[in-house]
């Protein structure tokens, strides 16, 4: 056999080509001729033209749709941001009011004080009447 | 095969294409042979073999790098590499509130505007002056001059200004003048409860107290976080209060077990005491008597944490509550009793002989009056505050004894408060190089021991709960986007039985009885004072003593327990005429805080069902 004689080497040296045409390693090489477009190429060709021009203007188109949202999503962010910020000032500005130092200089500008005595007072209804026996417990708060 | 093509089928190998003869006239060429692979894909070879000599060379250093750093320089790097990702910090993150447990904050995000200037891109600078002056609270010609001297500056930083001035420069949109808002820390409450929150540092970073301990947990992580969805139903539904204040803009809030009203009042009581007694130094501390919830803890020296730099030392930033060490003195027989009465050892009428001197382990205890008392109860020794009797107490318990039930109560050991730079305090335990039999003595009456004010009170906190010891504990919710979790009171170990606890309670009203100017009619306090001299290289020195009081209310039923500890009074060093005065005055206060009636009317209110909101644990 022919092919006995070539080494596994040789045989993958010398496979065949996946194209018909040639068929030996010694044959001459020869091409086929570029075959003429023919009128159904030349409708597909001008078709995918269009296809792609139409697919450009819808890229385009959302391209802008997408420009503009994230400009009113910035927008957005920037006026949460601003509110945001608004708002945090705002508590720190309530919480200042309220803290214990100020409602205390507030007070005594105002003329209160703490307490210098409490009267602890228990009230038992005594009868169906709704007469009551108070008892009561004083003592000195302390606190100047 | 022959050369023209023509012949005959090699038995079906090669399927062979006929072409056309070669015309005599035309010279003969020898056909060459179609080479194959064709010549022209060898170039195409050199260049993959370049391209793979390029890959393998690049993937070589890649490997020496990687040795490089993995081994050589293995050693240094992570110390470096770390410490760089660890600085990493964000500046313009804000962080979570922080509010007391009726949900007032006390600390909180604000903003600052920090205001820069591009003085060489402005058309106009002097009327760019007059324009900003007014915002920038600044004299409109000394701005334009200031401008004119940076003129071919791009880059003039002008300060920070409020909100609103800041807002009213970014809504001008001129490139040449911004006013970038930079999150800035707000305690609207100022010194209150300083040493608790700790301070948070231009660095942005927390320091010390809860601003330190929770850092990585009030920072947020996204500047635009999704907004909040827990609802004020899921607030109350958690117990949470009901406040504009929570959840915060981040999401990432602290909630407190701290009242600040009690902590305004505790402050206000130490700065007068401090004043009064001349002490260097003071802190007082009140729990919940069940669950160890923290209800104030206040330490003077304090400082501002809107203004923290401005502090004489860095001293001042550190919670004497549960990072400075001291010796607790007397109030530390507690724990002798309590032990010797839980091992039933003694009774509170168990008689014993006081006399003048005790000597162990080479060492001469004496009394703090240095006189001998006689015949005297248990009872009337832990209201005398006799050393000898409590000293011979402990060497009947035992070394072991002794020393199991001073770890039980916590002693030695970190608490686990959630605030930073808690220290465990110094035990010397049996066996240890540093331990010598005296030790068993002298730690029965609170000397040679070291333990941290918050341990303390915790202690007589397990006394007060009928002996079981809680874990302290000053947050009571964490709110963490749309989770709240909330803290309950963590129990640590039962230290002793409450038929101990019952009848230790009553030694120590009995022990309050007797202290001059500190009961307060109609309301039984159980309490110990302790007068602890302060050791110094050369030993102690009886002229600078801590003095300290530790006591909870009501005894029957109790709510608080109070710590009050001075350090060097100079009116006097004695606890009864310092400490306890402050001790009374922080329960005078509560009382008045939580509407808590006499023990007799408390009583028949309950008796009726009356159950008010302050006997809710």
């Amino acid at each position: 056999m022919f092919t006995a004689r070539l080494s596994p080497t040789a045989i993958w040296r010398h496979r065949r080509p996946l194209r018909t045409g040639v068929v030996l390693p010694f044959a001459p090489r020869t091409y086929p001729d570029r075959p003429h477009l023919a009128w159904q190429q030349a409708v597909l060709g001008i078709g995918l033209l269009i296809l792609l021009t139409a697919c450009l203007c819808v890229y385009v188109y959302q391209a802008a749709q997408l420009n503009v949202a994230g400009q009113e999503i910035v927008g957005l962010r920037d006026q949460y941001g601003r509110l945001q910020r608004e708002n945090s000032n705002l508590l720190a500005i309530y919480a200042a009011e309220q803290s214990l130092a100020r409602m205390e200089l507030r007070a005594r500008a105002a003329g209160f004080g703490p307490a210098a005595e409490v009267h602890y007072v228990i009230v038992t209804p005594t009868d169906d009447v709704g007469t009551v026996t108070p008892q009561t417990i004083t003592f000195h708060a302390g606190q100047p | 095969m022959n050369r023209d093509g023509v012949g005959k089928s090699t038995g079906g190998f090669y399927r062979l294409r006929a072409v056309e003869p070669l015309s005599a006239a035309e010279p003969t060429r020898p056909a060459r042979e179609a080479e194959w692979p064709p010549r022209s894909e060898a170039p195409k070879a050199t260049r993959l073999q370049i391209v793979l000599v390029g890959l393998i060379v690049f993937g070589l250093v890649l490997a020496v790098q990687l040795v490089r750093y993995q081994v050589v320089a293995a050693r240094r790097l992570p110390a470096g590499t770390g410490g760089r990702v660890a600085d990493a910090v964000r500046v313009d993150l804000p962080r979570g509130t922080i509010v007391d447990r009726r949900g007032h904050p006390l600390a909180l995000e604000t903003y600052a505007y920090q205001v820069t200037v591009s003085p060489r891109d402005m058309v106009d600078r002097q009327a760019a002056a007059l324009h900003l002056a007014p915002l920038l609270g600044l004299d409109a010609g000394a701005l334009a001059r200031q401008f004119a001297a940076h003129a071919d500056s791009a880059y003039l930083p002008l300060g920070f200004v409020g909100p609103a001035a800041g807002e009213a420069i970014r809504a001008m949109r001129q490139y040449t003048v911004t006013a970038e808002p930079l999150p800035r820390r707000y305690y609207p409450e100022g010194r209150l409860a300083a040493h608790v929150l700790g301070f948070v540092a231009a660095d942005r970073r927390g320091y010390y107290g809860l601003e330190g301990y929770y850092d990585t947990f009030l920072r947020a992580d996204t500047p635009y976080p999704t907004p909040p969805v827990l609802t004020r139903a899921d607030l109350d539904a958690a117990g949470l209060p009901q406040t504009p204040f929570l959840p915060s803009y981040v999401q990432q809030d602290l909630v407190l077990t701290l009242d600040r009203h009690v902590q305004y009042r505790v402050e206000k009581a130490l700065r007068q005491t401090i004043a009064t007694t001349q002490a260097e130094s003071g802190t007082v501390i009140v729990l919940l008597a069940r669950g160890s919830a923290i209800l104030a803890m206040a330490s003077w020296p304090d400082f501002d944490p809107n203004r923290y730099a401005d502090v004489p030392s860095p001293n001042v930033y550190v919670n004497q509550a549960i990072s400075v060490l001291y010796e607790p003195g007397s109030v530390f027989k507690l724990i002798t009793y309590a032990a010797a009465l839980d091992r039933g050892l003694i009774t509170p009428e168990t008689r014993f002989q006081d006399t003048r001197v005790f000597v162990y382990g080479g060492k001469e205890i004496h009394n703090w009056d240095r006189k001998g008392h006689g015949t005297v109860t248990a009872t009337h020794a832990l209201a005398e505050s006799l050393n000898v009797t409590t000293a011979q107490i402990a060497v009947a318990l035992g070394r072991t004894e002794f020393y199991k039930a001073v770890q039980r109560f916590g002693f030695g050991q970190l608490t686990g408060v959630e605030l930073a730079n808690e220290v465990p305090g110094l035990v010397k335990y049996p066996g240890r190089s540093a331990w010598y039999p005296a030790d068993l003595a002298t730690n029965s009456f609170g000397q040679g021991i070291s333990v941290t004010p918050l341990q303390m009170v915790n202690a007589v906190a397990a006394i007060a709960s009928e002996g079981v010891l809680y874990r302290p504990h000053i947050v009571s919710a964490l709110i963490q986007q749309d989770r709240i979790t909330p803290i309950a009171p963590q129990p640590l170990n039962r230290v002793i039985t409450p038929d101990t606890a019952r009848t230790l309670t009553a030694m120590m009203v009995e022990a309050v009885e007797r202290t001059p100017d500190l009961p307060i009619p109609g309301y039984a306090i159980a309490g110990k004072s302790g007068t602890a001299e302060i050791p110094l290289p050369d030993g102690y020195v009886d002229q600078y003593t801590i003095t300290s009081f530790a006591g909870f209310f009501p005894a029957d039923d109790p709510l608080f327990v109070i710590l009050v500890k001075l350090d060097r009074p100079k009116t006097s060093t004695w606890a009864a005429y310092t400490a306890a005065p402050l001790f009374r005055q922080v329960v005078l206060d509560l009382i008045e805080l939580y509407a808590i009636p006499p023990d007799r009317m408390r009583r028949q209110l309950q008796a009726g069902g009356l159950v008010q909101p302050w006997l809710a644990p």
